[in-house]
């Protein structure tokens, strides 16, 4: 028994690590999706482009890796500024554009990844080396770092958005894009911001992803993956959704493989997805 | 969307599409020579083998440069030297196959390598087969599979040893140095490695030792963490990796998870890419069969240094085999004093006695007729690199298993 006991306990574990991390790349295409209506498929891209920043800024210059962590996010949030304003604001409401930009934009920042850094995998250093054990259970410390770092970042999302004037701004946005027109909020002053918050937190878990396992050219397709089914599971464009799905997406990634095969483990998700929509078609948090 | 709105769209991505080629890297020019034989190399250069598959075709590009710089192999008094045509197996068998069709009848090539997955290589060799085409494959996931060499394949060498050959080394290697160690588990990827497994549990039988798990993880994963968990429940003694080229982060997960015990990588994975990748301070008790690229031989040395020289970039072990795939094909042409495919193959299945072949990893020599019913397999000496607390300790070569 207390052997099942603590093999469920590290599950649980492994889950809460990886749930940390999709709630990073989610937050940020959740928060893009609700304020600008856009469907950011290139966001992934923005994650490997922001790990392999911090890949160069610590390989080649030498800058530790919560420095060059900071770093990239703050060059992929003026990134975001640059889609905002040059490719994705004139596609604004035009559906099949804003999806053919962003697959272009997709194809664009693969391919210079794969021309600039080849194929083969690079490594950053890692956030932490060695395990914690808590009641007998190992959790890997950079695993708990970036739990820790996730957590920090959601909890300050949250406080702007909650405690902040551009903070209540995004929020009425989000939920409604005319009223506050009629309150004086300008969207176009707004929708970037999104972008760069969308992007920056995108860089970080990029970054921090590439800390604990590698960085290729197409580490950002899973994380857009996991994120889009974020979205679905906690409601299109909210965050406390994406919070919650992310966690949830991070336990059953954590506890399913280590109760059943790869089959059930790749299929269980999409199961899910499924069952919910059926249930709640707007998502666990999302409003009809 | 308003025609100005078009025009900055495409004004941006043109300028970001601009800096990035800028930024980029340029893809080396292939040297020209005279009198060339063309080499056609099909190796996986996208998807997920792209990694070895790169590292294989660099191997062939950088002994063609080597040969050049030698002068060349003689023929009838007549020197010949290599120029490689490379195309993108894919890893898949269509690709393989149209791509396998365009350098045999389209260039004229008469001697084709390549592979890596089993209905690349059956792909390949149909094509090759028909047009008496010379082929060498370069692996064998699942030795014995009918993709591999036969007595009906009259065309087709295997240039590398099988994986499952390691098993015997590694085993007898384990029993001298870790001799408390009896529980072994698998970790596999689940691409069809039964047949090697099963053959895995009777030599492990054999030597007294009990597989107490088998886990299969599904192809592409990054994340061991799981794995690694359902493993350890089975409270192993030794956790042996199974021909996979992520086995740095599957040792990586164990020792995080507390696994104390050795570890076995078969692949070819060097010692440096543990280091590089997870650290040195996880990296005890860990054996693999790869060479150790700081201390080694001329030949070896040579191919990390024109390898770095040539592309910029950290070598991976791969590219060795790659090297003496295209080094022992360059040898029995030689001894065969012929361009005529069939002829070369003659000359392979005549050399049969240990150092017959010269290769990276020494003396070597063609083989398989006891397991496979034709010498058509290279059979070479066997690294097993052992490190302890993060330096390696030793390196053993065992000998090529010859006649």
């Amino acid at each position: 028994m207390e052997t099942s006991l603590s093999f469920v306990l590290q599950a649980i574990a492994n889950g809460l690590a990886m749930g940390g991390l999709y709630i990073l790349v989610a937050l940020g295409l959740t928060l893009i999706l609700s304020i600008m209506g856009i469907l950011q498929l290139a966001h992934g891209e923005i994650y490997m482009i922001g790990a392999y920043l911090v890949y160069y800024l610590t390989s080649s210059l030498g800058i530790s890796l919560y420095i060059a962590i900071l770093i990239s996010m703050g060059a992929m949030g003026l990134i975001g500024l640059v889609l905002e304003r040059g490719i994705f604001r004139p596609c604004k409401g035009d559906f099949l554009s804003v999806i053919t930009v962003a697959i272009a934009l997709t194809l664009i920042l693969r391919s210079y990844a794969v021309a600039q850094f080849g194929l083969f995998e690079r490594t950053v250093p890692k956030l932490a080396s060695g395990s914690l054990v808590f009641f007998g259970v190992a959790v890997p410390k950079d695993r708990f770092v970036a739990m820790l770092i996730a957590a920090a970042m959601s909890v300050a999302l949250y406080l702007f958005l909650k405690m902040t004037r551009y903070g209540q701004a995004m929020f009425a946005c989000a939920q409604n894009p005319e009223g506050a027109r009629l309150r004086g909020i300008n969207p176009d002053l707004i929708s970037p911001m999104a972008m760069m918050i969308g992007c920056a937190l995108a860089a970080a878990g990029g970054a921090i992803a590439g800390s604990i396992w590698m960085l290729t050219p197409t580490m950002g397709t899973l994380p857009l993956v996991k994120g889009l089914i974020i979205i679905v599971i906690g409601g299109m464009g909210s965050l406390s959704g994406a919070i919650v799905a992310g966690i949830f997406l991070g336990l059953m990634d954590g506890i399913i493989p280590v109760f059943f095969g790869p089959v059930v483990t790749s299929i269980a998700p999409l199961v899910i997805v499924v069952l919910i929509l059926l249930v709640k078609p707007q998502g666990l948090f999302g409003h009809g | 969307m308003k025609r100005k709105s078009i025009s900055q769209i495409v004004v941006v991505m043109v300028v970001l599409a601009g800096f990035l080629a800028l930024t980029s890297i340029s893809s080396p020019d292939r040297a020209r020579a005279a009198e060339t034989i063309k080499i056609g190399s099909l190796m996986p250069q996208s998807g997920p083998l792209a990694v070895p598959g790169m590292a294989w075709n660099r191997g062939f590009e950088i002994y063609a440069d080597v040969l050049k710089d030698q002068g060349g192999i003689t023929i009838n008094g007549k020197q010949y030297v290599f120029e490689v045509l490379d195309e993108d197996a894919q890893g898949s068998a269509d690709a393989a196959r149209s791509a396998a069709l365009k350098l045999v009848h389209r260039e004229g090539v008469k001697f084709v390598l390549g592979g890596l997955l089993e209905p690349v290589i059956q792909a390949t060799n149909s094509v090759c087969e028909k047009a008496g085409v010379f082929y060498g494959a370069t692996n064998a996931n699942i030795p014995g599979h009918p993709a591999d060499v036969s007595p009906d394949k009259p065309m087709q060498v295997r240039l590398n040893i099988n994986y499952d050959d390691t098993h015997v080394v590694d085993l007898k290697y384990l029993k001298e140095h870790y001799p408390e160690a009896g529980k072994l588990a698998i970790v596999a990827p689940d691409i069809g490695y039964e047949p090697m497994i099963k053959r895995f549990r009777e030599q492990t039988a054999e030597r007294k030792f009990d597989i107490v798990h088998v886990e299969k993880f599904q192809w592409g994963t990054t994340d061991f963490v799981p794995v690694m968990t359902k493993v350890l429940k089975s409270k192993p003694d030794v956790i042996f990796a199974m021909v996979s080229g992520q086995a740095q982060y599957q040792l990586q997960a164990a020792r995080q998870l507390g696994f104390n015990g050795p570890f076995v990588s078969n692949s070819p994975l060097a010692p440096g890419v543990f280091f590089n990748v997870v650290g040195r301070d996880i990296c005890d008790k860990l054996i693999i069969n790869s060479i150790n690229t700081v201390e080694t031989n001329e030949h070896i040395e040579e191919v990390i240094n024109r390898w770095e020289e040539k592309y910029g970039e950290r070598f991976v072990t791969d590219g060795v085999q790659g090297y003496d795939a295209l080094w022992v094909l360059a040898q029995a042409i030689e001894e065969a004093q012929s361009l005529d495919p069939k002829k070369v193959m003659d000359a392979f299945e005549s050399l049969t006695e240990r150092g017959d072949l010269e290769t990276c990893h020494g003396p070597a020599c063609m083989g398989g007729k006891e397991r496979f019913g034709v010498n058509h397999v290279l059979m070479r000496p066997i690294p097993v690199t052992h490190v302890v607390d993060g330096e390696i300790a030793s390196t053993e070569m065992f000998p090529a298993r010859c006649e």
